[in-house]
């Protein structure tokens, strides 16, 4: 599903004294199975961005056009719940929404909800706990028993088996442990691949967006001011800095072996990488 | 100083224990960093020091005076604690109200309260925001107001439980440079929870907490080369220890020795 923002500005609080411009004349389109990160400082207009693409906040100006369906200030009730459908959104600390008695249950219910008939619901839920490595054993479990990484694991769970075309993570590491970071990041990362879904990343971590992202958009106070591949805007560390954002560790160690005068054929995405480049370089100058 | 002896706690009898054995010491002026994530039994440790769980196996002394029943109210006056959320610990309307707070509670005079909070607030860069309303601050600067409300009550002991976790890079700097003015100071005894190592490079003294034991303590370069704790624990060494480990050996160096060396 493409998703298409037109003219779209967003205000909070209109006409009145705390009347608030929090996106300001986006045009601006994510395609269909590309990776994505949304960038920019606090305040700049992340949140309002991604509640707007899933129906959560309707535009105050403009139009959101989410494949065939439009979403404009008056948008019915309808349209907004075809929308919520197909565009997935992983909150932060995604666990503290489970409810259920039991984890099959839990991850049931958002496919329930949309219309699916039970059997359905349990098959696309035993499907996507097994994606995530969820033993078939802790299905009967309430989630609440599971440790933090695995009930993060079962609302994520929730959210695939409603086998949503757009995902949207915000934040999707917060809180967790370095290890489950990676871990959750590797597994975004192959939900991408395998199912070939829009994957729509906001993050304050830099170093992921440079590793896991295909482009970026960067906001600033309320306007979309660069929009363009990762490894052209995160290695642009004039650019990051005027926005006032950290370049990906990479990049910076990167530019400080260039002013030594290492310079390697190309750009590095992680460690793995850089390891490799820098080795190379060692051999042919040793 | 402080100093912890064999504690042990469990929170229901004959179950689990959340704290194993524990004896730690904190020197005056000393930044601890205490590592390990959640179940580890740092949460059970700060509740002890704050004398909130008080019926565990063990002792405590306090500068030297044992802890107990009687002295445990005065003995809480020396701690201090900046929690994890910041949108969870204020009550003022405005920054200084906020500072002011604990201090009016405790009955300090008007004059001093005054003084008190705004040392408290400078100390903590934020004085110039005195009038500003807490919940509309940036994260690192409502942490950097819960520094100051827990420094205007003058604690021998700061805690800071994973006050980093929630806020934002820069806002993440901004309280790491804060506690390093702290800790230049000298005065007061930094106690640092956290799961992230790029945190910790100024303590010194670590600790890597696992299944209520302490599984690893020394500096941060004994910390850092201390793989099988580090694997345990789910812990990964901050980038350029990493890059250090895969091309040059895994040397102990800051950043700027690694751009120097590679």
């Amino acid at each position: 599903m493409r998703i298409t923002f037109k003219n779209l500005t967003s205000i909070y609080h209109q006409n009145t004294p705390f009347e608030h411009l929090a996106l300001n004349d986006i045009n601006t389109t994510f395609e269909e199975g590309v990776y994505y990160g949304i960038i920019g400082h606090t305040g700049s207009g992340k949140s309002t961005m991604i509640q707007t693409l899933n129906g959560l906040l309707l535009p105050s100006r403009g139009e959101v056009h989410a494949g065939d369906i439009l979403l404009r200030r008056k948008s019915k009730q309808k349209d907004i719940h075809r929308v919520k459908k197909h565009v997935g959104m992983v909150f932060q600390f995604p666990e503290h929404q489970l409810f259920e008695e039991t984890v099959l249950k839990d991850v049931m219910f958002g496919p329930k909800n949309m219309g699916m008939d039970e059997t359905v619901a349990q098959e696309k839920a035993e499907y996507y706990l097994d994606l995530l490595n969820i033993d078939a054993s802790l299905f009967q479990s309430s989630p609440f028993d599971l440790s933090g990484g695995q009930m993060r694991k079962v609302a994520i769970a929730g959210i695939l088996a409603m086998e949503p075309e757009v995902l949207i993570l915000d934040e999707p590491t917060a809180g967790l442990d370095p290890k489950s970071h990676i871990e959750t990041m590797a597994l975004f990362k192959r939900i991408h691949q395998e199912m070939g879904i829009t994957v729509i990343l906001v993050t304050h971590d830099m170093n992921d967006v440079y590793e896991y992202t295909e482009y970026v958009k960067i906001l600033s106070g309320g306007h979309l001011v660069r929009e363009g591949r990762t490894t052209d805007l995160l290695t642009d560390e004039k650019l990051l800095e005027r926005f006032a954002l950290e370049p990906p560790d990479i990049v910076k160690l990167t530019h400080d072996l260039e002013n030594k005068g290492i310079i390697f054929d190309s750009v590095p995405r992680n460690v793995e990488q850089f390891t490799e480049l820098y080795e190379e370089w060692r051999a042919g100058n040793a | 100083m402080i100093g912890l002896e064999d504690i042990t706690y469990s929170y229901r009898t004959g179950e689990y224990k959340a704290l194993d054995h524990i004896s730690l010491t904190f020197r005056r002026g000393e930044w601890v960093s205490i590592i390990g994530h959640n179940g580890s039994g740092k949460s059970t440790l700060v509740k002890i020091l704050m004398g909130i769980l008080d019926d565990y196996e063990g002792s405590i002394t306090v500068d030297g005076e044992l802890l107990d029943e009687e002295n445990r109210i005065t003995m809480r006056k020396k701690f201090a604690i900046v929690f994890q959320n910041p949108d969870n610990q204020f009550v003022g309307a405005t920054v200084e109200d906020d500072v002011a707070f604990g201090l009016e509670n405790n009955g300090v005079p008007r004059d001093e309260m005054v003084r008190r909070t705004e040392e408290a607030l400078k100390a903590v860069n934020m004085l110039e925001f005195r009038d500003h309303e807490p919940s509309r601050l940036s994260g690192g600067q409502k942490q950097r107001v819960a520094i100051a409300s827990a420094l205007a009550m003058a604690p021998d002991v700061l805690i800071l439980d994973e006050a980093t976790s929630m806020i934002d890079p820069e806002g993440r700097r901004e309280v790491l440079d804060i506690l390093r003015t702290i800790h230049r100071r000298g005065k007061t005894t930094l106690i640092f929870i956290t799961h992230d190592l790029s945190e910790i490079e100024d303590s010194d003294h670590a600790v890597i907490m696992k299944d209520g034991q302490i599984i690893s303590e020394g500096t941060v370069e004994e910390i850092y080369k201390d793989t099988d704790a580090l694997l345990a624990s789910r812990l990964v060494l901050p980038f350029h220890m990493k890059i250090s480990k895969r091309l040059l050996d895994g040397s102990f160096l800051s950043y700027d020795e690694l751009v120097e060396r590679l």
